[in-house]
C-alpha cells in the first residue's frame, strides 16, 4: 500500500455515509465493546473463583462488574444488531440507502465517541461502580465523589443521542423507502423486528436520557432530585425501568429477527406464523412499558402496585411463547441444513426458553422477594441476553457474511465454535441459578458460605466460553482472504438481499426491484452480476451514473461527533476543587470552549454542504405516501422530545407530590414575569407562522421581517429568564442547590431555555439565507421544519408556565 | 378563512387563555389549597383550578399543533401518528402518576 493511498483509504472509512461500510464500522466497533466487557467479565470470574480472594479490590470489581454491564447493553448487543440493520435492511426492502445517510454516519460517531467515553472513566478517579443500574442513591456525589460517574454518565447522553437519531432514520426508511410492492406485511421478520426495537428506542430512551440528565445536574450542580427524600431511589428506579425493562426486549427482538430469518432459511420453509410473530412482537412490546414495577417489588411499592406488576409481567410472558412455538412449529418434520449459523440460532431458541422460564418466577412477589438481588437473577438475565441474544446475533454474523465479504467462512471452525460456545455458556450460567442464595455484585465471599464449587465451575465455563470466541474471530478474519467464494446466494434463501451479489454494489440495486402481489421476489430476474464477484469499489447504476464508496462522503459527522466528545470531555473531567462541597461542576474551559466551537464550525458546514440523497419515486411508502421524509423524521424525533420533557415534568410532580410543602404561587416567581415570557413565546410562534406565508407567497421582505421579529422574541424571553435567574439568584436563598422547588424550577425550565437558544440559532441560520434570497416559494421546507420545532418548544412552555408559576 | 386571519384569531384565543389562566390565579386566597371562589358564590377546590389551568394549557398546546403545526391540514395518516403516540406517551405517564398515587 503506497502513502498515496493511505489517506484515501482512511477518507474513506472516516467520511463514508454508505449504509453498507457504516453497518460494517457498527459491527467491527460492537465486536470490539464484546471483547473488551468480555476480558472485564473473565477477570471477575477469576476474582470469584476461589474464596477470599483479592485478585480484585473490591472496588475495582465494583467498576469492572458496572462497566462489563454498560457495554453489554448499551454498546455491544444493540450496536451489533444495528449493524446488521445498517447493512442488511436497506438490502431486504429494496433500498438503496438510509433516508438520511449523513445522519446515519453521525449516529456511528457518536456511538463510538461514547464508548471512548465510557472507557475513559476508569482513567479518571475511577469508572461508574455502582452496576449498570445507576441506583441511587449511590450515585449521589457523597457516596460516589469521582468524576468518571460523571464521564460514564456523559457517554451514555452520547449514546442516546446516537440512538436517538438511528431510531428517527430507520422509521423514515422502512416507512418511506421500501421497493414497489414491498408492502409492510411482505417485510422479513428482520426489518419488522428492528421496526418494533425502534419505535420502543421511541419511547424508552427519552426517559433514560431524561434520568441521565437529572443525575448529571445532581452531581455536577448539587440538585437534589436522586439525593432527596422526595424523590431519591424510588424517582430513579421509576424513570430507570420505564427505560430498563423494555430496553431488555430492545435487546432481543432484532435477534428474535435474525433467528426467525434464519430459520426460515435452513429449514427452507416459511416461517409457520410469522405473522403471529409480529404480532406477538408488537404485543410484547406495548405491554413492556407496563411492567417496570416488577423491578421494584421489595421498594415497597404497595400492594395494589405489586398485583398490577406480578399480572403483567406473566402477561409478557405469553407472546413469547407464540414466538417460540411459532419457530419450533416451522422446524417440525423439517430438513434442517445444520451449517453452523443454524446452530446458534436454534441454540439461542434453546437458551432463550431457559431463560424466558426462570424470568416468570420474577413475577411472582414472594420469590421475588427471595431471589431479587441473587445470583438466579443474575444466571436469568444472561440467558436471554448472551444465551438468546448475542449468540443469535452471532448465527446472524455466520448467517450475513459470505453476504457482505463474498467468501464463505470455515464451516467446521464454526461448528467447533458453536459446541465449545454452547457447552461453556451452559457451565458459566447454569450453576447461578443455583447459587440462589448468592447476593451479586460482592467482590468475594467466605469459604463457609458453600459456593466456592459452583462459582469455579462458572468460571470454568467462562473462559470455555471466552476462549471459544477467539475461534469467531480467527475463523472470519482468515475467510476474508480465504474463505471459497459464496455467489450471491449460498443459502438458497428468499429475502431481497441475497438477490445481489456479494458484497452487493455500492448502490445496491441496479433498478430497485419489484415485489409481486404475493410478497414474493423472483431472483434471477435481477440484475445479471457475475457470480459473486462483487463491486467493492464502485459500479454503475441502472441510468449509467457511476457510483463509487467515494461518493456521498461528508467530513461533518465525524466532526461533529468528535466536537461533543471534545465538550463533554471539557465539561466533566475538571477536578472539583474543594472536594467537601457536593459540585463536581468544575469545567475544564479550554475543552469546552475548543467544542463548542468546533461544534458550531462542523454544524455550519454540514448544513452548508451540497449533499444530495437519491430518492426513488413510486416506492412503497404506505401509510406516510404522503408525507416528505424530512418532516416526518422531525415529527418522529419531536415524539422523543414529547417523552423527554414529559420525564422531566413527571419528576417535578413526583417530588412535589411527595413535598409536605412547596412555595405558594408568586412567593418565590413573579406571575408577571411568567405571563409576560408566555405572551413573548405566543407572539413568537405567531411570527414563526407569519415567515411560512411569507415564504409560500414569495415575500421576501415578510420573511425577513418574521424570522428577524421571531429572532427577536426568542433574545427577549431568554432575556427576561435570565433576569428572572438572576432575581432568584440574587436574594440567596434560591440557587439551584437550594432545595427541590429550586432544583425542579431550575432544571426544567433551563433545558426548555436551551431548546429555545437551539431554535434561535436556526433562526439566525435561516436569516443568513433568507438575505441571500432562499426559502421563497417553492423553496420554503426549511421554514416549515423550523416551525415545527419551535412551536413544539412554545408547547412546552405552555405547560410550564401554569406549573411553576401558576399552582 | 384567510390564512392570516386564521393564525391571527388563534393568536387571540391563545393570548386570551393565558390571560384566563394568569386571572384565575389572581382569585386565590393566600393559601392555594384552600381553593377559590369564583363569582363569589361557585367554590373551586385546589384540585379543579389545577385540572382547569392544566386543561387550558392541553387546549392551547392543541392549538398550536392544529393550526401552526398544520397538524389539522396533514394527511391523517401523520396525525393519527402523532395522536397515537400522544395517547400512548400520556397512558404510560398516568401509570407512573396512579402508581405514586397507591404508593
Amino acid at each position: 500500500m503506497s502513502p498515496e493511498q493511505l489517506p484515501a483509504r482512511i477518507r474513506r472509512w472516516l467520511y463514508t455515509t454508505n449504509h453498507k461500510e457504516i453497518g460494517i464500522l457498527y459491527l467491527i466497533t460492537s465486536l470490539f465493546f464484546f471483547v473488551a466487557a468480555g476480558v472485564l467479565a473473565l477477570t471477575m470470574r477469576s476474582q470469584l473463583s476461589v474464596p477470599d480472594n483479592h485478585l480484585l479490590s473490591a472496588d475495582l470489581f465494583n467498576q469492572f462488574v458496572t462497566v462489563h454491564g454498560l457495554l453489554m447493553v448499551f454498546w455491544v448487543l444493540s450496536p451489533f444488531a444495528f449493524g446488521f440493520a445498517n447493512y442488511i435492511i436497506p438490502l431486504q426492502i429494496g433500498a438503496r440507502d438510509l433516508a438520511f445517510p449523513r445522519l446515519n454516519a453521525m449516529s456511528y460517531w457518536f456511538y463510538l465517541v461514547s464508548g471512548a467515553a465510557m472507557m475513559m472513566s476508569f482513567f479518571f478517579g475511577g469508572a461508574p461502580d455502582l452496576g449498570w443500574t445507576l441506583y441511587s442513591p449511590q450515585t449521589s456525589f457523597k457516596f460516589t465523589p469521582t468524576i468518571g460517574l460523571n464521564l460514564g454518565a456523559a457517554g451514555l447522553i452520547l449514546i442516546v443521542v446516537s440512538i436517538t437519531m438511528s431510531s428517527v432514520n430507520f422509521l423514515v426508511t422502512m416507512f418511506k423507502m421500501r421497493a414497489p410492492g414491498m408492502k409492510l406485511k411482505h417485510m422479513p421478520v428482520f426489518p419488522w423486528a428492528i421496526l418494533i426495537t425502534i419505535f420502543m428506542m421511541l419511547y424508552a430512551f427519552p426517559s433514560f436520557l431524561a434520568a441521565l440528565l437529572l443525575l448529571y445536574v445532581d452531581r455536577a450542580f448539587g440538585t437534589f432530585y436522586f439525593s432527596s427524600i422526595q424523590g431519591g431511589a424510588l424517582l430513579w428506579d421509576n424513570v430507570f425501568w420505564f427505560f430498563g425493562h423494555p430496553e431488555v426486549y430492545i435487546v432481543l427482538f432484532p435477534a428474535i429477527g435474525v433467528i426467525a430469518d434464519a430459520i426460515s432459511t435452513f429449514t427452507r420453509r416459511p416461517l409457520y406464523g410469522s405473522k403471529y410473530i409480529i404480532g406477538s412482537m408488537i404485543a410484547a412490546a406495548i405491554i413492556s412499558f407496563i411492567v417496570w414495577g416488577h423491578h421494584m417489588f421489595v421498594t415497597g411499592i404497595g400492594l395494589t402496585s405489586t398485583k398490577l406488576y406480578t399480572v403483567t409481567t406473566i402477561a409478557v410472558s405469553l407472546p413469547f411463547d407464540v414466538m417460540v412455538i411459532a419457530m419450533i412449529e416451522t422446524l417440525v418434520k423439517a430438513r434442517v441444513r445444520l451449517k453452523a449459523a443454524a446452530l446458534f440460532t436454534l441454540g439461542a431458541v434453546a437458551l432463550f426458553v431457559i431463560g424466558g422460564i426462570t424470568g416468570v418466577y420474577l413475577a411472582s412477589v414472594a420469590l421475588d422477594h427471595a431471589l431479587r438481588g441473587t445470583y438466579f437473577v443474575v444466571a436469568h438475565f444472561h440467558y436471554i441476553m448472551v444465551g438468546a441474544s448475542i449468540m443469535g446475533l452471532i448465527g446472524g454474523l455466520y448467517y450475513w457474511f459470505p453476504k457482505m465479504t463474498g467468501r464463505m467462512y470455515n464451516e467446521g471452525l464454526a461448528k467447533i465454535h458453536f459446541i465449545f460456545s454452547f457447552i461453556g455458556f451452559n457451565i458459566l450460567y447454569f450453576p447461578m441459578f443455583l447459587l440462589l442464595d448468592m447476593p451479586r455484585r460482592i467482590a468475594t465471599y467466605a469459604p463457609s458460605t458453600g459456593w466456592a464449587a459452583l462459582n469455579l465451575m462458572s468460571t470454568v465455563g467462562g473462559f470455555i466460553f471466552g476462549l471459544a470466541q477467539i475461534l469467531l474471530f480467527v475463523n472470519l478474519f482468515a475467510s476474508l482472504r480465504r474463505g471459497s467464494i459464496s455467489g450471491p446466494n449460498p443459502w438458497e434463501a428468499w429475502t431481497l438481499e441475497w438477490s445481489l451479489p456479494s458484497p452487493p454494489p455500492a448502490h445496491d440495486f441496479d433498478t430497485i426491484p419489484a415485489i409481486a402481489e404475493d410478497g414474493t421476489y423472483h431472483f434471477g430476474n435481477s440484475s445479471g452480476y457475475p457470480n459473486g464477484s462483487g463491486y467493492p469499489n464502485g459500479s454503475k447504476m441502472g441510468n449509467g451514473t457511476v457510483h463509487s464508496h467515494l461518493e456521498g462522503q461528508s467530513p461533518w459527522p465525524v466532526v461533529v461527533a468528535f466536537a461533543a466528545f471534545i465538550f463533554f470531555l471539557g465539561i466533566t473531567i475538571g477536578q472539583p476543587s474543594n472536594p467537601s462541597v457536593p459540585v463536581t461542576f468544575q469545567p475544564f474551559w479550554p475543552l469546552v470552549l475548543d467544542g463548542a466551537i468546533l461544534g458550531v464550525i462542523a454544524l455550519y458546514g454540514y448544513s452548508r454542504e451540497r449533499f444530495s440523497v437519491h430518492e426513488e419515486t413510486n416506492v412503497e411508502s404506505w401509510p406516510f405516501r404522503e408525507v416528505p421524509n424530512v418532516k416526518l423524521g422531525i415529527w418522529t424525533f419531536l415524539g422523543a422530545e414529547v417523552i423527554f420533557f414529559g420525564v422531566l415534568i413527571g419528576a417535578y410532580f413526583f417530588v412535589r407530590t411527595n413535598s409536605a410543602t412547596w412555595p405558594a404561587v408568586g412567593s418565590l416567581f413573579e406571575v408577571r414575569s411568567g405571563f409576560a415570557m408566555t405572551l413573548v413565546l405566543l407572539t413568537s410562534s405567531l411570527t414563526a407562522i407569519m415567515a411560512l406565508v411569507s415564504a409560500k407567497v414569495g415575500s421576501r421582505n415578510g420573511l425577513m421581517a418574521s424570522l428577524f421579529a421571531t429572532f427577536g422574541l426568542g433574545v427577549a424571553f431568554l432575556y427576561i429568564k435570565a433576569t428572572e435567574w438572576i432575581s432568584l439568584g440574587a436574594n440567596g436563598v434560591f440557587s439551584v442547590a437550594n432545595g427541590l422547588p429550586a432544583t425542579s424550577y431550575f432544571i426544567t425550565t433551563g433545558v426548555h431555555g436551551v431548546h429555545v437558544f437551539a431554535g434561535m440559532l436556526m433562526t439566525l441560520y435561516l436569516l443568513v439565507n433568507a438575505l441571500k434570497g432562499r426559502y421563497l416559494k417553492g423553496d420554503y421546507h426549511a421554514i416549515e421544519h423550523f416551525g415545527l420545532y419551535w412551536h413544539f418548544v412554545d408547547i412546552v412552555w405552555v405547560f410550564l408556565f401554569p406549573l411553576f408559576y401558576l399552582i | 378563512m384567510n390564512t392570516t386571519y386564521l393564525y391571527l384569531l388563534v393568536f387571540a384565543i391563545l393570548v386570551g387563555s393565558t390571560d384566563i389562566e394568569v386571572n384565575i390565579v389572581a382569585l386565590y386566597p393566600s393559601a392555594p389549597s384552600n381553593g377559590v371562589m369564583l363569582f363569589g358564590t361557585i367554590a373551586l377546590s385546589y384540585g379543579v383550578i389545577v385540572s382547569i389551568l392544566l386543561g387550558l394549557a392541553g387546549m392551547k398546546a392543541l392549538l398550536i399543533a392544529l393550526f401552526y403545526q398544520h397538524l389539522k391540514y396533514e394527511p391523517k395518516s401523520l396525525s393519527s401518528w402523532v395522536l397515537i403516540g400522544l395517547v400512548m406517551a400520556s397512558l404510560l405517564m398516568s401509570l407512573v402518576f396512579i402508581q405514586l398515587h397507591v404508593h
